[in-house]
C-alpha cells in the first residue's frame, strides 16, 4: 500500500478497516480499507459495480456492513447506527440527485440543515435569509436566497447542496458523482469551493468517473475493483492512463473482430429515434451482431433500450425491424415482434422473488385454457438450467436464493428460450461475479451465431470492450462516437467523456 | 454450518421429477402443519367434549355455518394474490344478501333472477373497484374502504334500514338448507368453488400470470403480462365470490339485517392470511384459505363449548390475523438470514484462505457447488 501524504499525529478523520458487504451471492465489498485525513480531498474510483456506491451507502448508514470497523476521528462507530447518528457526527452527503426540495427557496433549503432562527413569533424570516446569504458568500456564490431551487441551473443547485452541507458543521463531506451533470467550468467552481474548506480541516470523499478532475483536484485516490481494494495512492505523479489501468485491472485483451453475419438488411435500424433522456440518434444492428450502447450513468443508453422495448414512451423517430416499420408501444407488443429484454435491475424488474426458478423461467406461459403440464415444464426448466449452468440446479427453489450471477443466467435463459430476433440487454452483468459473467457472454455470443441480434446497454466499459462488435458511445443522450474494431476500455472511456 | 449438515442428502435428490406445484425449500411440515393443527383441534375438542362436540350434527353445523366465511375468505384471497386488499368484500356480501332476499320478498322476482342479479351486481361492484384502483391509481385500501362504506349506505337505503324477513320464498332458503348426499349444500358450493379456484390458480396459465403480478408487478409487465387487466379481474372475481357468499348467507338465514355483514370482514382476512402459511407457504392459495378458515372456526366453537365467553371469537380472530402475518414474515426473515450466513461463510473462506488458527477454508466453496449438482 502506498504511503499516506502526511503521517498525522492525530487519528485520521475517517478510517475504514476490513469493510465487507454481501449482496445475494456476490461480495460487493470484500475487506476494503480506506483512510481520509483532515483537510484531504480523497477520490474513490472504480468501474460501475466496483463497490463505490455500496461503500457510500454504508457510510450513510443506509445499509450496514457485514464486517469491518469504521472510525471517525479515532472513535469507532457502532455497528448498527442510524443515518441521524452519522449526521450528528458531522458526516454529510451530497448525492447525485442532491436531495434538495425544488419547490422551496434557497434559504429554506439551507435552513433545513442549518436550522431556522426562531423568535416569539416563530421563524424569523429576515434572519433566515441573512444566514443563507452569509453561507453563500463564504463560498463566493452569488444567488438570491429567495429564489426557488427549481429555477436554478443544476450547477447552482449542486452549489446550494454544498453550502447546505457546510451549514451543519460538517467534518466529512461525501460527494457521490457530484460533477456528473456539470460542465467542466462549473465542476471547477465546485472543486474550488471544496478546496476552500481544507484549511478548516474538513475532509472530502469524492466518488467520480472523471479522471481529469480527480487528477487536478484530489489529493489521493483509492481504487476499487469487483469489491476489493486495488490501491490507495497520492495523485501527484499519477497519469490518467495509469489510473485507467488500476481501475480496469489489465491491459485490454485482443480486439474482437467484427462478427456480424453478412448480408441483407440490418436487423434493427434507428433513424432519429428519441425519447426521455436520449436522442435523436441513429444506429443499425446487423443480423447476429452485438452492438453496445454505452456511456456514463446519465448518457441515456438505458433509456434507449427501455424505449425500444416499449417499457417507456419514445418521442419520435423511425424504427425498422428487418426492414419493416416497428413502433414500440408495450413490452407485450415487443415480445410479439420477436424482441426480448433482460432488464437492468434483475430484482426490481426481472424476477418475481417469491416464485420458484421454474415459475420465473415460464413467468408468462402461452395463452389458453389448457392447463400447464407441470412435468413438461419441470423438464424444460431443468434443461434450461443445465444449458445455462444455473446453480444450484433446483428448479423448484425460490428464485431469491440464487446468487446474482445465477439469477442473471435464469433471466438470460428465459429471454433466449424465446429465440428472439432482437435481444435487448441492459447492464447484463451488473453485480455478477467473474465466472458467471464469462458464461453469460458465451451464451449471448452463441445466440448471435443462431441469428439473434443484440443491442446491449452497458455502463461497464470492460464489458463493452469484451463482447461488443461495435460500440455506440453516448454522451448526454447523443452519439459521441461509434467505435468499430477498436472497442477498448480506453477508447470507450475517452468517447464517454465526450472527447 | 450446523444448520446445513442435515441437508445434503435432500439436496442431491433431483427434486423436479414428479413433485407437486408447491415450491421446494418448504418442508412437508410447513405445508401441512395447519392441516395437522386442524386435525389436532378436532380430536382434542372431541375428546374434551365427547357428548357435544364429537357429534355428526356438530361437525355438520361447523362446516355449514362457516361456508359463508370460507367463501368470503376466498373472495379476499384473489386480490391478495396480486398484492391488493379488497376491504369491501363484506359489504358486497351485505349488498348481495339484501338484494337476494329483498328482490324475492319485496319485488317478487323469481329466485333464479334474484340470485343472478345479486351475483352480477357483485361482479359489477368489483369491476368498479378494480377500474378505480388501476385506472385512477387510487390505493386499493382507500378505494375499497370507501366503496364498502358507500355500499353499506345503499343497503340501508334499499331496505329502508329495517330487517327483511317476511315473504322470503322457500325456494330461496332451499338453496342453502338443502342437502346433497347428506352434505349441506353450502359445503358443496365451497368444495366446487375451491376446486375451480385451485384449478385456475395452480394449473392454468392465467394463474401463473396472477402470481407473477403479485410477485413483481413491474417484472410481470416487462414479460408482456397485462398486469392492469389481471388486477381488475381479481377484483371482479372477488366481487362475484363475495356476492355468492352473500346469496348463501341470505338463503341460510332467509332474512337480512342491514349492517350485519361487518362481522364477516375480519374472519375472512384472518382465513386468507393464515391460509397463506399452509399448502403453498408464502403464497395465498385457495386450499390453504379453506383449511385456515375452518381451523379458526373449529378453534372458536371448541373454545366456546369448553365454556369460553362469546366475545372470544373476535378476540381470537383478531389475534390470529396478526400472528399469521407475523409468522409468515418471520419465516421469510429466517430464510433470508440463513442464506446470508451461508454466503458470508463462503466469502470468508474465499478471501482468507490462509489465516492462522482457522480450519482450512478453500475447500468449502467447491463443496457447496458440488453438493448442489443433481
Amino acid at each position: 500500500m502506498a504511503a499516506s501524504t502526511a503521517p498525522a499525529p492525530a487519528p485520521p478523520l475517517l478510517e475504514i478497516r476490513g469493510l465487507r458487504k454481501v449482496y445475494g451471492g456476490t461480495a460487493a465489498l470484500a475487506d476494503v480499507d480506506l483512510t481520509v485525513h483532515h483537510g484531504e480531498i480523497h477520490a474513490l474510483l472504480g468501474e460501475n459495480g466496483a463497490g463505490k456506491s455500496t461503500l457510500v451507502r454504508i457510510l450513510a448508514a443506509v445499509e450496514h456492513e457485514d464486517a469491518g470497523v469504521i472510525s471517525l476521528g479515532g472513535e469507532p462507530l457502532p455497528a448498527r447506527r442510524t443515518t441521524r447518528a452519522m449526521s450528528e457526527r458531522g458526516v454529510v452527503f451530497i448525492h447525485q440527485d442532491l436531495g434538495l426540495v425544488p419547490s422551496m427557496s434557497v434559504a429554506e433549503n439551507i435552513a433545513q440543515y442549518a436550522g431556522y432562527p426562531t423568535g416569539r413569533l416563530g421563524i424569523r424570516w429576515p434572519d433566515t435569509r441573512r444566514r443563507a446569504r452569509a453561507a453563500l458568500a463564504r463560498l463566493d456564490i452569488e444567488l438570491d436566497p429567495d429564489q426557488p431551487v427549481a429555477e436554478l441551473s443544476i450547477a447552482e443547485q449542486a452549489m446550494v447542496a454544498v453550502v447546505r452541507a457546510l451549514a451543519r458543521d460538517a467534518r466529512l463531506i461525501v460527494l457521490d458523482e457530484p460533477t456528473a451533470s456539470l460542465a467542466a467550468a462549473e465542476a471547477n467552481r465546485l472543486f474550488a469551493a471544496l478546496r476552500a474548506l481544507r484549511t478548516s480541516g474538513v475532509g472530502c470523499l469524492v466518488v467520480s468517473h472523471r479522471l481529469d478532475e480527480v487528477l487536478a483536484h484530489c489529493d489521493r485516490v483509492t481504487v476499487l475493483r469487483n469489491g476489493t481494494l486495488i490501491d490507495t495512492r497520492p495523485t501527484t505523479g499519477l497519469t490518467a492512463r495509469a489510473l485507467v489501468t488500476m481501475i480496469v485491472g489489465h491491459a485490454p485483451g485482443p480486439l474482437p473482430g467484427k462478427r456480424g453475419l453478412p448480408g441483407g438488411r440490418p436487423r434493427l435500424r434507428l433513424d432519429g429515434f428519441s425519447g426521455p433522456g436520449f436522442g435523436p440518434l441513429s444506429l443499425q444492428v446487423a443480423r447476429g451482431e452485438i452492438v453496445a450502447v454505452t456511456g456514463f450513468a446519465d448518457a441515456g443508453h438505458l433509456a434507449l433500450v427501455d424505449a425500444l422495448y416499449g417499457a417507456r414512451t419514445a418521442h419520435g423517430g423511425v424504427v425498422e425491424l428487418d426492414g419493416a416499420p416497428y413502433l414500440p408501444s408495450t413490452p407485450a407488443h415487443a415480445i410479439a415482434q420477436g424482441i426480448q429484454q433482460v432488464p437492468s435491475d434483475r430484482e426490481a424488474l426481472g424476477l418475481a422473488g417469491t416464485l420458484s426458478a421454474r415459475e420465473n423461467l415460464f413467468l408468462n406461459p402461452r395463452r389458453g385454457l389448457t392447463p400447464i403440464d407441470l412435468r413438461r415444464e419441470r423438464r424444460a426448466a431443468a434443461r434450461l438450467m443445465e444449458e445455462f449452468d444455473v446453480r444450484p440446479r433446483r428448479c423448484d427453489a425460490q428464485v431469491s436464493i440464487f446468487s446474482g450471477g445465477n439469477a442473471q443466467k435464469l433471466l438470460l435463459a428465459r429471454t433466449l428460450a424465446a429465440r428472439p430476433r432482437l435481444l435487448l440487454l441492459a447492464e447484463p452483468t451488473a453485480g455478477v461475479d467473474v465466472g458467471a459473467r464469462a458464461a453469460i457472454y458465451a451464451k449471448v455470443r452463441e445466440a448471435c451465431g443462431d441469428g439473434t441480434s443484440v443491442l446491449m446497454a452497458s455502463s461497464d466499459f470492460n464489458e463493452v470492450a469484451e463482447i461488443a462488435d461495435r460500440a455506440v458511445v453516448l454522451h448526454r443522450g447523443r452519439v459521441s462516437k461509434v467505435l468499430e474494431g477498436d472497442v477498448t476500455v480506453a477508447s470507450v472511456t475517452g468517447a464517454a467523456h465526450g472527447s | 454450518m450446523g444448520v446445513e449438515t442435515a441437508r445434503p442428502a435432500a439436496l442431491r435428490r433431483p427434486r423436479w421429477v414428479g413433485r407437486g406445484a408447491s415450491p421446494e425449500g418448504t418442508s412437508r411440515l410447513a405445508r401441512y402443519g395447519l392441516v395437522l393443527i386442524l386435525i389436532g383441534l378436532v380430536v382434542g375438542f372431541s375428546l374434551a367434549r365427547p357428548s357435544s362436540f364429537a357429534t355428526v350434527e356438530n361437525y355438520r353445523a361447523i362446516l355449514n355455518n362457516q361456508a359463508v366465511v370460507v367463501l368470503l375468505a376466498l373472495a379476499a384471497t384473489l386480490p391478495l394474490i396480486v398484492g391488493e386488499f379488497d376491504l369491501s368484500v363484506a359489504s358486497v356480501l351485505g349488498v348481495a344478501q339484501a338484494l337476494v332476499t329483498g328482490l324475492c320478498a319485496l319485488q317478487g322476482l323469481p329466485v333464479g333472477a334474484a340470485v343472478a342479479l345479486a351475483v352480477l351486481i357483485g361482479g359489477l361492484l368489483g369491476l368498479i373497484n378494480g377500474v378505480v384502483i388501476v385506472k385512477l391509481e387510487i390505493n386499493a385500501f382507500v378505494t375499497t374502504l370507501a366503496s364498502g362504506t358507500v355500499m353499506g349506505g345503499l343497503v340501508v337505503w334499499y331496505t329502508g334500514g329495517a330487517p327483511v324477513y317476511e315473504g322470503v320464498p322457500a325456494s330461496l332458503t332451499r338453496l342453502a338448507r338443502g342437502h346433497l348426499l347428506g352434505i349441506p349444500l353450502p359445503v358443496v358450493y365451497v368444495v366446487l368453488i375451491t376446486a375451480l379456484l385451485w384449478f385456475v390458480l395452480a394449473r392454468l396459465p392465467v394463474g401463473r400470470r396472477l402470481y407473477a403480478v403479485g410477485g413483481n408487478r413491474r417484472a410481470a409487465r416487462l414479460s408482456g403480462i397485462p398486469a392492469d387487466r389481471l388486477v381488475i379481474a381479481t377484483f371482479v372475481g372477488s366481487g362475484v365470490l363475495a356476492a355468492i357468499s352473500g346469496v348463501v348467507l341470505g338463503s341460510q338465514l332467509g332474512s337480512v339485517v342491514p349492517g350485519g355483514e361487518g362481522a364477516y370482514l375480519l374472519p375472512a382476512f384472518a382465513g386468507a392470511f393464515l391460509g397463506a402459511t399452509a399448502i403453498e407457504p408464502g403464497r395465498f392459495n385457495p386450499i390453504g384459505t379453506v383449511i385456515a378458515a375452518y381451523a379458526l372456526s373449529v378453534a372458536v366453537s371448541g373454545l366456546q363449548q369448553l365454556g369460553a365467553p362469546f366475545w372470544i371469537q373476535p378476540v381470537f380472530n383478531g389475534a390470529i390475523l396478526v400472528v399469521a402475518v407475523g409468522l409468515s414474515g418471520y419465516a421469510a426473515r429466517v430464510k433470508a438470514a440463513r442464506a446470508r450466513a451461508r454466503q458470508l461463510a463462503r466469502i470468508d473462506s474465499a478471501h482468507r484462505p490462509q489465516s492462522p488458527g482457522e480450519e482450512p477454508g478453500p475447500a468449502h466453496p467447491r463443496n457447496e457447488e458440488n453438493r448442489c449438482r443433481s
